[in-house]
């Protein structure tokens, strides 16, 4: 019986694990990046007045939400070679998380117009705002406001999402960490460590998430 | 397209191992989360404690992650060697039972506690209460979460493709290794749709049902 936890493997193995740490984490920015504009551009599609754009723009997100990410991630890293173009398994998975990633993006932020109350948008009109600068200055930071939480929740579930890059052999932490099992057997001790990374991640995460909201809409208090 | 056809009754069969891998944890993730549920609600603020414990630390581990330490380390941590099938099973209740427990929970603390009260006050026990008073109301608001849930599971069972559990996603790549073509892919997530896109629609009807207040 060999020991259950072994510190030692970490230190051993330390190079390999900061790279997939780093890895996991830029993964996770960059698909945060993309969903925030493949959101954007689902919502204004769903919202448009011609009825072709929103059919798009709904096709888009129910076709997402309904499918589960390995599909995507195994569609952009097989199908785009059969069409002749070759991304790295990184650029594959930025793709495919930040896509899929922003159909939800484009639901909560639809989410968030709609909480933003009409008479806004008509005291807007009345002062003579052009749509866009209501847009710009009256109805974007009141649904940054109310989006806030909802987008936390989102990053979250972005970065946890990036541990199945693994399959594309994307060298992120999940994958390192399964290599380093594979070589020393000592699966408890790497995968309970790799749990710990997930958990602390996440922890900071949200405590960041909480922060910032407080620091920028603290002074609104619950009022949109 | 074409070399696709003769496969389609194997994805189909795919299709039917996921939705019954997703059923099956989806009768253990309820009883967790009746159970822990209750506990979330206790009084006693250690057992709230623990039930939060749970819930969030396995909202904050990644599937894969939980299925990788059920599959490789629980061997190791005690004299068991699951089949790919029963660690997918178990991962995946694991996981749905934590969601469970906040669908129970905000079920339960949407009956306001002046129900509460009144059932105390007329001496009703605990169990009483909660079986005739509480669930009844309770579950309007858990169902349709639990639907949500359900869909969730159902995408999350492709993950256990990876331990080497045979469900739709991996029978759809290995048609692909089979023919080198994207279409079992494509297939695939044609019947992922399909399941999940009927399942939201059944949800989004029992809402309907099952709201009362603007009635």
């Amino acid at each position: 019986m060999q020991v259950l936890f072994d510190p030692s493997l970490f230190w051993n193995n330390r190079t390999v694990i900061v790279s997939g740490a780093e890895v996991s984490l830029a993964l996770g920015a960059a698909s945060v990046a993309v969903s925030l504009a493949f959101g954007l551009a689902g919502w204004l599609l769903k919202a448009s007045k011609t009825s072709a754009f929103r059919w798009l723009g709904n096709s888009y997100i129910e076709c997402m939400r309904n499918t589960p990410t390995l599909v995507y991630l195994y569609l952009v890293y097989f199908g785009l070679t059969e069409v002749g173009v070759t991304f790295s398994p990184f650029v594959s998975a930025v793709l495919a998380l930040g896509v899929q990633g922003g159909a939800y993006m484009a639901e909560i932020i639809r989410g968030a117009f709609n909480a933003v109350s009409e008479e806004q948008r008509q005291a807007a009109r009345a002062l003579a705002l052009r749509p866009w600068m209501s847009l710009m200055h009256v109805e974007l930071p009141q649904m940054l406001r109310v989006a806030f939480p909802a987008m936390g929740n989102q990053v979250v579930s972005l970065v946890l999402g990036t541990s199945l890059a693994s399959v594309i052999a994307v060298p992120e932490l999940t994958y390192q960490s399964q290599i380093i099992g594979e070589n020393t057997y000592r699966y408890f001790s790497v995968f309970a460590v790799l749990a710990i990374f997930y958990v602390l991640i996440v922890q900071v995460l949200n405590t960041l998430w909480r922060a910032i909201e407080r620091a920028w809409f603290g002074r609104w208090g619950a009022t949109v | 397209m074409a070399p696709l056809v003769p496969y389609l009754g194997i994805l189909l069969k795919g299709a039917l191992v996921t939705l019954g891998l997703a059923a099956l944890s989806l009768v253990f993730a309820s009883v967790i989360g009746v159970v822990i549920g209750m506990v979330a609600t206790s009084r006693s603020a250690s057992a709230r404690a623990f039930a939060k414990l749970y819930v969030e630390t396995i909202r904050s581990v990644p599937l894969l992650v939980q299925l990788f330490f059920v599959y490789y380390a629980l061997p190791l941590l005690a004299n068991v060697s699951p089949s790919p099938y029963h660690a997918a099973t178990l991962a995946l209740s694991v996981y749905g039972g934590a969601y469970m427990v906040e669908a129970v929970r905000s079920g339960i603390l949407s009956v306001g506690t002046d129900q509460w009260m009144a059932a105390r006050s007329l001496g009703i026990r605990y169990r009483v209460m909660m079986l005739y008073i509480v669930a009844p109301q309770a579950l309007r608001v858990t169902i349709p979460a639990a639907m949500g849930i359900f869909i969730d599971m159902l995408k999350g069972a492709s993950v256990t493709s990876i331990i080497g559990f045979v469900e739709l996603m991996q029978t759809a790549v290995n048609i692909r290794n089979t023919i080198f073509a994207l279409s079992p892919i494509a297939a695939a997530a044609v019947l992922y749709f399909v399941m999940c896109f009927s399942l939201s629609r059944v949800g989004a009807g029992l809402e309907r049902v099952l709201r009362y207040e603007d009635r």
